[in-house]
């Protein structure tokens, strides 16, 4: 400040005469002042306009793209679950066809061997012989004196009743026969219940598929035809996953980084331990591409169990090679948690053998820091963790392609919001570049109002039409 | 055109990859040089310890030891106690440690000193040596009350690029009697050294009374 003063030992003469002395020369700039003022106004102006108007248009643009992907993305959705329900349906149709003409047989010979047994389990009641009309009517005769007559009646009465004891007998035995044979039916009976139950049941399932099918469809064809209300849906879902997949990823990073400590340590005693790969020790390195390939094995493995489809080509691979890739897949995992186990277990052998060194360097002093004590639990702790952390880490593919598929539509409307946020300051901005055009020539006139109005007053004396010209003047203002 | 530009991605990301590997070299070379003159021949034992608790445990496969005794006449092979770099094997390195260990104690056993001192020949060997190792970083642990005593007729001079690239440090300075009553002639003493390490090239001149220190400052300047 004190290098603009003329007399450094009087400050308030000096900003004086700088201010005199500015206020002159601004007066005498005043027209391409006034004209670079506006003109700087102006172009601002127009510049933050414009790239507000390229905020909203590149924001459109995003969102359309966005919406786009969105409802491909939920067809894509919708037709992979109408695809898994139908093949479902399929296989569970197949089965239950394949399994019905059984059951079928299977109850048509019950029923013919049910309808064989209540047909021979017919009540018939024992045929009375035709002559005992004529035996009930001789015994009917009243009792004579005559003691051969009532001998031959006596005996046609005792061979009556012999006849009908006969006949009860067997009748009984008819009965008892019958009861047997509905005895027997019993089983029969449950059998066709539990397999009409069993129908009824798949009926029922059937039923069941079919109906989600048809909500699949309804959806599908919502989604088709009416865009535009379904995508509000979609867009409201695009966060869920995507929160939920970062935090399970956060999780499996967690154990990544477990794993990843478990191996680092031991695969020294494998790798050149002094050697290095960009700044890392090489041990580090190999540990880190060991627990990157149990990751990218899960990957594989959830693809060909067609829980992910991370790879697209592989899901057009035929059945045949896919069981194959998916037995590579399983056996190269296997492999790896093996490794990563006996690794986990030779970890604690070297802990353990360090901790012994330092002991044996120590020399007597040593005693004082303990020895380390020999316990089985963190070997098989090691060993178990080792084993169980790659098909944990294998699962990692499914939030993987959540994270991927939700995290475009996340960040295009982060990407919208902050172009709508940035359009909206710039519109701010042009506004207040526009005030500026008006405010910033009424300031200047401020600062040099004193010549200017000593200007105007020589101007009036001198020319009688100095009215006509400030108003000319005033005018020609306005119009710029 | 889209396989295109993702091929492009993939390739960019492999040269960056490559890119991040260097030439540098991780692994350390320790010289340590040990008085045995009669005025620090009684720091032997201790000398030992504090290399076998806190240069010896913290020493990686890769790394470099050497021992050098300081005497009447250092600058000479024989003075050479141990040399050593250990295997990239862990397992292996820690055996190489413990024969090592075994020797610096039948070392620190020997009884007797030397009439004179010649740090600056001890110096000028183990220079030799960590340069002729050309290791990562290459650092010196002098062992000794710093006070030079050349045999007559010796002539020790640094070359100016004697020390190049290496971390110089005075260990356990031990205060002679002299040392006692003057502490400013003691401090000028270390200063002097200071100045002549630095004028052979030295990348910086420490001193550490506490042993405990050394670890964290090997793993500072690895």
């Amino acid at each position: 400040m004190q290098s603009i003063y003329l007399w450094p030992d009087n400050p308030a003469l000096s900003l004086f005469v700088v201010f005199l002395v500015s206020m002159l020369f601004l007066w005498a700039a005043r027209d391409p002042m006034l004209k670079l003022l506006r003109g700087l106004g102006k172009n601002l102006e127009t510049g933050f306009q414009s790239i507000a108007h390229w905020c909203a248009s590149t924001a459109e643009q995003l969102k359309k793209h966005s919406r786009e992907a969105l409802l491909a993305a939920g067809e894509l959705e919708l037709h992979g679950k109408l695809e898994r329900e139908l093949g479902r349906v399929d296989m569970s149709f197949s089965q239950k066809v394949g399994q019905y003409s059984g059951m079928h047989r299977k109850l048509d010979d019950l029923l013919e061997h049910l309808s064989a047994d209540y047909q021979s389990c017919g009540d018939s009641p024992p045929e009375v012989p035709g002559w005992s009309g004529a035996v009930e009517t001789v015994a009917a005769i009243p009792t004579s004196m005559d003691s051969n007559v009532n001998k031959v009646l006596e005996g046609i009465q005792a061979s009556m009743r012999d006849s009908e004891k006969k006949a009860l007998k067997i009748y009984r035995d008819d009965t008892a026969k019958r009861h047997k044979i509905l005895n027997s039916m019993r089983p029969d009976w449950k059998t066709v219940r539990t397999l009409m139950s069993r129908m009824q049941q798949s009926v029922a399932r059937t039923l069941e598929t079919t109906t989600k099918i048809d909500r699949y469809i309804d959806e599908y064809a919502a989604v088709v035809k009416e865009r535009e209300s379904e995508l509000r849906v979609a867009s409201y879902s695009a966060f869920k996953p995507f929160f939920i997949s970062v935090l399970v990823l956060v999780v499996a990073m967690g154990g990544a980084y477990i794993n990843f400590q478990l191996i680092a340590l031991p695969m020294s005693e494998l790798v050149p331990a002094g050697s290095r790969i960009g700044g890392f020790p090489v041990s580090m390195v190999s540990a880190l591409v060991i627990v990157l390939m149990e990751a990218a094995v899960g990957i594989f493995l959830m693809d060909m169990l067609g829980i992910t489809d991370l790879f697209p080509k592989l899901g057009s691979v035929s059945h045949s090679r896919r069981r194959i890739i998916l037995g590579i897949s399983l056996a190269g995992l296997f492999f790896l948690a093996s490794v990563e186990s006996s690794l986990a277990i030779l970890r604690e052998q070297i802990v353990e053998a360090d901790a012994t060194l330092k002991l044996a360097l120590a020399g007597p002093d040593g005693e004082v820091i303990g020895r380390p004590t020999h316990s089985s639990i963190p070997v098989i702790g090691q060993a178990v963790l080792g084993f169980v952390l790659p098909w944990i880490l294998a699962m990692v593919a499914i939030p993987l392609e959540m994270f991927l598929d939700s995290g475009r539509h996340v960040v295009a409307q982060l990407g919208i919001l902050t172009l709508n946020i940035l359009g909206y300051t710039m519109v701010i901005l042009a506004h207040a570049a526009g005030y500026l055009t008006t405010l910033l020539p009424s300031i200047y006139d401020v600062y040099v109002a004193i010549p200017l109005r000593i200007e105007r007053m020589l101007r009036r004396s001198d020319n009688s039409d100095y009215e006509t010209e400030e108003r000319r003047l005033n005018d020609a203002e306005v119009a710029q | 055109m889209k396989r295109a530009w993702q091929a492009l991605l993939v390739l960019a990301l492999i040269a960056i990859a490559l890119g991040c590997s260097s030439d540098r070299r991780y692994d350390q070379a320790i010289g340590i040089l040990i008085d045995t003159s009669g005025t620090y021949a009684d720091q032997k034992a201790e000398t030992v310890r504090v290399i076998k608790r806190e240069v010896l445990p913290n020493m990686v496969p890769g790394d470099t030891l050497i021992v050098i005794r300081i005497d009447s006449e250092s600058y000479d092979k024989d003075n050479v106690e141990a040399l050593l770099t250990l295997d990239n094997r862990p397992s292996y390195a820690n055996a190489q440690k413990l024969a090592l260990a075994r020797q610096l104690d039948k070392f620190a056993s020997e009884k007797g000193g030397s009439s004179h001192t010649d740090i600056p020949g001890a110096i000028m060997l183990a220079s030799e040596y960590l340069g002729e190792i050309g290791s990562g970083s290459r650092v010196l642990l002098i062992f000794s009350d710093m006070e030079e005593d050349l045999p007559k007729g010796t002539s020790r001079d640094f070359a100016e690029d004697e020390l190049e690239g290496t971390h110089v440090v005075a260990m356990n300075v031990k205060r002679l009697k002299h040392d006692s009553a003057d502490p400013i002639g003691f401090r000028a003493r270390l200063a002097s050294w200071e100045k002549r390490v630095m004028k052979a090239g030295a990348l910086d001149w420490r001193t550490f009374m506490d042993a405990a220190k050394l670890p964290d400052y090997l793993s500072e300047i690895r």
